[in-house]
């Protein structure tokens, strides 16, 4: 097992609960736009890669008649599957690694991920994974974190993540990610970005930081230079932080 | 129990072939390895997976 794969389990195993109530995986324009995007392909079999909390999922079992929801982490996917229930919607729960899908060549007519790339050891094996569960003209819709222009604002905000979770790997640009999508065989169809108010007490205790960490993490943001925390437009009263925005990627990408 | 639906669509993660399935874990008799079916969820993780033989 390599290091990445039980640190994702270990923080995600003991957070799980938090990923479900979380308000920024809930729902959001994000998610609407994932879903309207979805809903025009009118796919039967749908798979969500890296579910977490399975808010997409749920999403998507409004869409398509079969969704599965993968995910590496088995506690995870328990709280997902009772999300999923206690909604009184249907999906299949499957504990997997996104570089070894477990699924058919050209199983789904969709392929879901979201905000759950920047975990990834090797995205661009994911993505090759995703192509080949894709049938031909399958769209993979995926959301995650818009890695910054600046080097040094998207070192800053790579070294908050880290500290805050210690399985963020980083995010990546636009220009990176069209690059995984081409090299696995798939075009980009549609792109877009929106933004997410990320409020720092919610975001800084749902992966469990100790307070000495979150008290070590708000030095930092408070030592660094200014051009930094606004680049992620960072509110700060009283000396404390108050919330930040992370601007999100989503791309429709198609199997050619 | 998984559904037929699912079956239809599993295969092994290391080798993406057909799998057996059984009521607490699913084999892939081409690599040997036996997935474990855990709180009804199938944990097709490949560093999960004991070895398996037939007739074992």
């Amino acid at each position: 097992m390599s290091d990445q794969t039980r640190r994702v389990q270990e923080q995600f195993g003991g957070s799980a609960a938090a990923y479900v109530t979380s308000p920024g995986h809930a729902a959001g324009e994000d998610l609407d736009t994932l879903v309207a995007w979805g809903r025009a392909l009118r796919p039967r079999r749908v798979l969500d890669v890296a579910t977490g909390g399975g808010h997409t999922a749920l999403a998507f079992s409004g869409v398509a008649r079969h969704v599965t929801a993968c995910d590496l982490t088995e506690p995870m996917l328990r709280a997902a599957r009772g999300l999923v229930r206690d909604r009184g919607a249907a999906a299949a729960f499957v504990a997997g690694d996104a570089v070894t899908l477990p699924f058919r060549d050209g199983a789904f007519d969709v392929v879901t991920c979201r905000i759950a790339p920047h975990h990834f050891p090797d995205v661009a094996g994911a993505v090759r994974e995703v192509r080949r569960v894709l049938r031909p003209g399958g769209s993979f819709l995926v959301q995650d974190i818009l890695g910054h222009d600046d080097a040094e604002a998207a070192a800053f905000i790579t070294e908050v993540e880290r500290r805050r979770d210690p399985t963020h790997i980083r995010a990546y640009r636009a220009v990176e990610w069209k690059a995984f999508l081409r090299a696995a065989g798939l075009t980009v169809m549609d792109s877009t970005v929106v933004t997410k108010l990320r409020p720092w007490d919610e975001w800084t205790t749902r992966t469990r930081m100790t307070p000495d960490g979150r008290r070590d993490l708000d030095a930092f943001v408070l030592a660094a230079p200014e051009k930094c925390r606004a680049a992620f437009d960072f509110t700060l009263a009283g000396g404390r932080v108050e919330s930040f925005t992370d601007r999100m990627l989503l791309l429709r990408a198609d199997r050619d | 129990m998984i559904d037929d639906e699912l079956k239809a669509i599993l295969v092994c993660p290391a080798c993406k072939g057909d799998l057996q399935f059984e009521d607490t874990r699913i084999i892939c008799r081409a690599c040997r390895k036996a997935y474990p079916i855990r709180d009804g969820i199938p944990v097709m993780l490949i560093n999960e997976a004991q070895p398996w033989s037939p007739g074992a």
